[in-house]
Parts: structure tokens; C-alpha cells; sequence
């Protein structure tokens, strides 16, 4: 027994499921930023319009659905609100969500060149690609605000901006960091071993996508009759994406109602897949090495 | 307890053989539910057996039962063939991946290299790879602020260190990488192999390096290498591994015979009746060759240095009274250049002659202090007389020689510059 205490560490097969060790993680904090700094360089390296990338992605992916589905089919023209607007909202928050899911769904088989060579906390990782998702989330949010401000007062926009409105804005990305966060480990876990899942999520995030309101708001699906708009009805409920989206328009549109209960439960199964998540990805690490 | 730094205990690892696809997934599930029921892993892989192969089961056994111990400021050089398991070990004590049953207990912080610039990104400078890359192995930013001068010093990278990496020639980035290790300071160092990259005087300065780190800082350093004459310089214990056990342990000097014992054991003749593209009349022809140490026993490699023979079994075809019987063997490096010959009528100024009653018989060509530098080298075979060629084998087999301590100084000049040993000695 007394032998046990003189040990710094103790390397054995089974680790148990909650040893977390989070501690670990945030001792490499200088680690999880370079990680991040790598990543933001890395992103913009050898393009010409370089970070301008960060709103030209969004703006292009909003002049798109605004074309496709505002103009073209006419979903928006109910919300009251400008398509271009409407749109963007939807999309920022949701290529948040996406990029957190996609990008962190490969931790393992993207780093397993330097996994396979030294070992560090393997969820900086995540963390980084949490944060660095973040800092594109805050400049396309300001991007956003921009476009919204302009609008407000060049346009007789009905808005309903209430300052009070914007303290729910960290509970928001909170709810989506961890939504992304807990899907994408979750994911990455599983495809240390069947590559498969690395394919269904690609598709899966897109497919989530339609079933969420960035194109159509709730109150449009509602309004579809028959079997199809009672199926996107129920899959708009259960899905945790769309009280935060839907929390946000509620923010900066009338017409929108901010609902309390829906944002607790989508904070409540994010907290829960985030959790399996990291416990999932701590069982993984140990020895994806011999499988990946 | 305390002058520990490493134990390990019966410490095994499992890999799975063949593809992963939808066979695995049935396994899995078998697992799981052998779990669910309460049996231990070990249960349920079938750890008894002496072979790495258990049963006609796809899995392997890489370690089996490995046990040790090493003390704390020690150099313990880990030797064995390939896929004697060292490198498995090596992975687990740094983490990169888990154990299957058994245990490490570490005292101390430990920092692997099993490779260097672990993590460089090709797109970001000098500079900042160093912080990324000492961040990954465990430093934080002010360790590695207060350390750039002397990293940027030891890599000698210099004016280059803003520019990104991806314009570095391979052994700047390589020098840039074990530079940043160089100034890890952990309590343990695993080192793998990682000095055979570079050239000689940058490989001079991370041996240098690495004494310093153990003798003077007082760090425990394992290291891994098949560079017998590093590892006779550097450890001051060796670990011979075989078959993903331990076959022993002890000083480096006695652990190394055993070293290549082990390779003794495997076989070493080859056959040279079987060899169809052959010159000569095939009245005596080369029948087998064997590469024997000076106790005649057969070894599968050389050491620089070490006393070896070229034992050439021999068959009359047609039996008669031969005189002037001329024997070659002509030593090549891999471009087939020839390096040295070695002929009976120059040796000993004359030919040999054979009775007619002779069907086989052996000759040595016998090297008393092999001149070579650790490399593969083949040889080619010539007998004949004066009027005709008896037999000629090209290529009649390959001689692969180790670094040994050809200087009895543990030191050898790097072998892509040097293949060639010569005697001598330099005096002031």
C-alpha cells in the first residue's frame, strides 16, 4: 500500500469509465491554443481572399437559399422578416453546428499521425476545435448584426431587439457548443474502428438540416397540411437545433416567441450527448491506436 | 522503492490480425456480451501459451509477460529483432497506446520520442512549430519561450526560423525537431531510434546530448536501436527482447553476445546446387555457403570488426586429379562494385590442388577483423584451373553486417559515408 503512493503514474489495461482526468486536459491549455492558432492559419493559407473567407462562406450559403427557397419558393415571404436576413440567421448558427460535428467527428483518423507518436490529453482537440469554431461563430455573428443594424435603420423592419434578449445569447452557443461538441465525439469514438460513420454523418448533418428551421421556421411546417408537415413537425420538435435557432430569430424579430422550455430541453440533451460523448471518447483513446 | 523509475509488471499486448469489416463486428458484440456477464478481459482472450500465436486465432500476442525494472538516472538500451516487440513496448510506456493486461508503474514525468517534430505543420514558420511542437510534447509556453534561443541554437536553423517549414530540406526539419526534444526535461526519456536521421555531426551532438541528459541531469533514458555501436556507447544496462518477452537483462556488454545468439539460432546456410544461372563446365560446383563466427557456428549477420568466415562447401562432379584449383570470393556493395577479393592463389601465392578420390570438400575464406561498415553486401564465387572455369555463382548470397566496436572506442563513422574500417591510429 505504501508502495502505491510513490508512484507519479500507473499504466494499466482497463481504465475506468468516469475517469475523466479533465484536469489533464487544462493543463495543456498553451496546447489547445496553438491547436487553435494552427487551425485558424492553416484555414485561410494559400487562398486570396484569406479570413475573408469566414463571411463569404455564410453570405454565399444565404444568398443561395435565399434564392432557392425565399425567392424561388417562395417559404419565407410568411415570417415578415427579409429573406436575406432570415436566412442568415439560420445559417450562422447552423455552420457552427455543423462545423463542430464534421470537424471534430475525425479527431481520431485526422490525428492519428501524432496520436500514434506522443501522447497528450487527447480531447485538446476537441477543445480547440470547439474554440476555434467559435471565434468564426463571433465574426460571422457580428457579420450578422451588421447586416441586421443596417437594416433597422435603413428599412421600416419590424424588430423586436430587447437588450434583455441578448443575455440568452451565451446559453445559446453554450446549448450548440455542446450539441456539436457531444455529437462529434460521439461520432469520432465510433469511427476509430468502422469508418462508416464517418460517411452517414456527412449526410446526417445535412439531412438534420432540412428537418430544422435555418429554411422553413416552424410555424410554416405547422401550417403544411398532411402527412409529410406532421412528420417535419414532430422531427422540428425533437430536434435540439431548433430552439436555437428559432432562440436567436426570437432575439432580433417579432414574431418569433422565445420558449423557455423548448431552450431547456435542447440544453438538457446536449448536456447528456456531450457527456456520453466525453466519457465514450475517454473509453476510445486508450487504445484506438490498434485499430484506426 | 525509491531509485525506481520505471517497473513493469506482467505486462501483455494483444493486436487483432486481418481487416477490419463486418467479421469484427460480430466479435465485438461477442465481447461485449462476455463482458456484460461479468468476465474479465483476460478471460476472454486465452492468455496461457507460450507461442505469440494463440490456438488458430486471429489475434497476436506482441508482449507476453514482460517484466523490469529501471532505475532512476540509468541508460537502459532495449535491443531485439524486429518484431521482437520493442516498439509495442515503447508505445505503451509513452501512452500512445494501452496495455492488454499488466501494469507500468512510472515515477516520474515521462516524455517519448518516437519520432521528432511530432505534429510540425508545414505551413506555419520555424518558430512557431517549435512552440507547437514543444506544447505537444508536454512543455508549456514559458518553458518553451525561456528555451528558444538554445533550441534555435542546438538546431542551428538560425535566419530560417520565420520561414515555413514546408521549405525546409528534410534534415532541417529533423534537426529543428530534435532540438525541441533535445530540451524536453522530463524526469524519463524514451528515445526510438531517432538518431539514425541526420548527419554524422548532428547524430555526434545528440549522442552527446543524450549522455549529458542522463549522465550529468541525472534522467532515466530508455533507448531503443538495432545501432549496437550506440548502444554499447550510451547504456550502461541492456534488455534483450525476443519473441515479445524478455529473454534477459544486464550489462550491455554481456547482453549483446546474447544478442546475436539469438539470431545464431536462425538459420544461415544457404544452397547453392539449387542456383540455375551459372557459369562454367560444372566439373566441381558450389554446393552450399555458410557465414560462420571463429567457433563455427553460423551467423546471420557480422559485426564490424568481428572475426568471420565464408565456409564454401564444394562437390566434384567429375572426379579426377585436379591441380591448380583457383578459388574466389569477390565481396560487393549493393551497386555491385566490387570491395575485396579473396582467392586462394593470392593469399598463399599458389594454387591448391585435389586427388581424384575427393567428392567434397570445404574451403574457408576467413576474414580475421571485417573491414565494413554496418551495411548488405553480396558476394560472388569463381573456381577454376588455368585452362577452364569450373563454376562461377553471381550473387551466391548476401553478408549484412551490424556497426560493431571495430575500434574498441564503441564509435563507428557514419555508413553512408564510410563502408570501409581501416586500423589505424591518430597520435599527437
Amino acid at each position: 500500500m505504501k508502495d502505491q503512493e510513490e508512484w507519479t503514474e500507473i499504466i494499466t489495461p482497463d481504465r475506468k469509465f468516469f475517469s475523466l482526468k479533465l484536469k489533464d486536459v487544462f493543463d495543456y491549455w498553451d496546447l489547445i491554443l496553438l491547436f487553435v492558432r494552427r487551425d485558424f492559419v492553416a484555414f485561410y493559407k494559400q487562398t486570396i481572399l484569406g479570413p475573408a473567407w469566414y463571411l463569404l462562406q455564410p453570405l454565399i450559403q444565404t444568398a443561395i437559399y435565399a434564392v432557392m427557397f425565399g425567392n424561388i419558393l417562395s417559404i419565407s415571404e410568411e415570417t415578415g422578416v427579409p429573406s436575406l436576413l432570415f436566412y442568415l440567421s439560420g445559417t450562422v448558427t447552423w455552420w457552427y453546428f455543423a462545423q463542430s460535428v464534421t470537424k471534430t467527428s475525425n479527431t481520431f483518423t485526422a490525428n492519428a499521425h501524432i496520436f500514434g507518436k506522443v501522447y497528450f490529453p487527447r480531447l485538446t482537440v476537441p477543445f480547440s476545435i470547439l474554440i476555434s469554431n467559435l471565434i468564426g461563430f463571433g465574426i460571422q455573428f457580428t457579420l450578422f448584426i451588421a447586416i441586421y443594424i443596417g437594416y433597422v435603420s435603413l428599412t421600416d423592419l419590424d424588430y423586436t431587439f430587447s437588450l434583455s434578449g441578448l443575455w440568452f445569447i451565451p446559453l445559446l452557443v453554450l446549448t450548440m457548443a455542446l450539441l456539436g461538441l457531444g455529437i462529434g465525439l460521439i461520432v469520432s469514438s465510433l469511427t476509430t474502428k468502422y469508418k462508416d460513420f464517418q460517411q452517414f454523418i456527412g449526410f446526417g448533418v445535412q439531412l438534420l438540416m432540412f428537418a430544422s428551421p435555418v429554411i422553413m421556421p416552424v410555424s410554416i411546417a405547422e401550417s403544411k397540411a398532411g402527412e409529410w408537415g406532421k412528420v417535419l413537425t414532430t422531427v422540428l420538435e425533437y430536434n435540439p437545433m431548433t430552439s436555437v435557432i428559432e432562440g436567436f430569430r426570437a432575439i432580433f424579430f417579432s414574431g418569433y416567441k422565445f420558449d423557455t422550455s423548448n431552450i431547456t430541453y435542447s440544453l438538457t440533451v446536449a448536456i447528456v450527448l456531450f457527456t456520453f460523448g466525453v466519457l465514450l471518447f475517454k473509453k476510445t483513446e486508450q487504445n484506438f491506436m490498434d485499430t484506426v | 522503492m525509491g531509485d525506481i523509475a520505471i517497473k513493469v509488471e506482467g505486462l501483455y499486448k494483444q493486436y487483432r490480425l486481418g481487416v477490419i469489416g463486418a467479421d469484427t463486428l460480430k466479435d465485438d458484440l461477442k465481447l461485449a456480451f462476455a463482458k456484460l456477464r461479468g468476465k474479465s478481459l483476460a478471460d476472454v482472450y486465452n492468455i496461457e501459451g507460450n507461442d505469440r500465436m494463440v490456438g488458430d486465432s486471429e489475434y497476436v500476442w506482441a508482449l507476453q509477460d514482460v517484466n523490469f525494472e529501471v532505475k532512476k538516472g540509468e541508460i537502459l538500451g532495449v535491443i531485439g529483432k524486429n518484431g521482437a516487440g520493442k516498439s509495442t513496448l515503447l508505445k505503451i510506456l509513452s501512452k500512445v497506446t494501452g496495455p492488454t493486461k499488466g501494469q507500468i508503474k512510472v515515477n516520474g514525468r515521462i516524455a517519448s520520442l518516437l519520432e521528432v517534430g511530432t505534429g510540425f505543420h508545414p505551413e506555419l514558420t520555424g518558430r512557431e512549430n517549435v512552440f507547437l511542437n514543444g506544447a505537444i510534447l508536454g512543455m508549456k509556453k514559458h518553458e518553451i519561450k525561456s528555451k528558444l534561443d538554445e533550441i534555435v541554437d542546438f538546431s542551428g536553423i538560425g535566419k530560417y526560423l520565420d520561414t515555413p517549414v514546408k521549405r525546409y530540406s528534410s534534415g532541417m526539419m529533423v534537426r529543428l525537431g530534435f532540438s525541441v526534444a533535445a530540451h524536453l526535461e522530463p524526469e524519463i526519456l524514451i528515445v526510438d531510434e531517432v538518431l539514425a536521421v541526420g548527419d554524422a555531426e548532428f547524430q555526434k551532438r545528440c549522442i552527446g546530448k543524450m549522455n549529458d541528459v542522463s549522465k550529468n541531469q541525472g534522467r532515466t533514458v530508455l533507448f531503443v536501436s538495432h545501432n549496437m555501436a550506440s548502444v554499447m556507447e550510451l547504456c550502461d544496462r541492456g534488455l534483450l527482447m525476443q519473441h515479445g518477452t524478455v529473454h534477459s537483462t544486464g550489462k550491455v556488454r554481456d547482453i549483446i553476445p546474447a544478442y546475436l545468439n539469438v539470431f545464431r539460432a536462425e538459420k544461415t546456410t544457404s544452397d547453392l546446387h539449387t542456383i540455375e544461372t551459372r557459369n562454367g563446365n560444372g566439373f566441381i560446383k558450389f554446393h552450399k555457403i555458410q557465414i560462420v563466427d571463429k567457433n563455427n557456428s553460423n551467423i546471420d549477420f557480422a559485426l564490424s570488426g568481428q572475426k568471420i568466415k565464408f565456409k564454401v562447401t564444394m562437390k566434384v562432379h567429375k572426379p579426377m586429379d585436379y591441380k591448380q584449383i583457383h578459388l574466389s570470393l569477390r565481396l560487393v556493395d549493393s551497386n555491385d562494385v566490387t570491395l575485396f577479393h579473396l582467392s586462394n592463389s593470392i593469399a598463399n601465392g599458389k594454387e591448391d590442388s585435389i586427388s581424384a578420390t575427393t567428392d567434397e570438400f570445404d574451403v574457408f575464406f576467413e576474414i580475421v577483423k571485417l573491414p565494413l561498415n554496418s551495411g548488405k553486401y553480396n558476394f560472388h564465387l569463381f573456381c577454376s584451373d588455368l585452362q577452364n572455369v569450373f563454376d562461377e555463382v553471381n550473387f551466391a548470397g548476401e553478408l549484412n553486417v551490424e556497426g560493431g566496436n571495430f575500434y574498441k572506442s564503441g564509435k563507428l563513422p557514419p555508413a553512408s559515408t564510410s563502408s570501409f574500417l581501416v586500423d589505424y591510429k591518430v597520435n599527437l
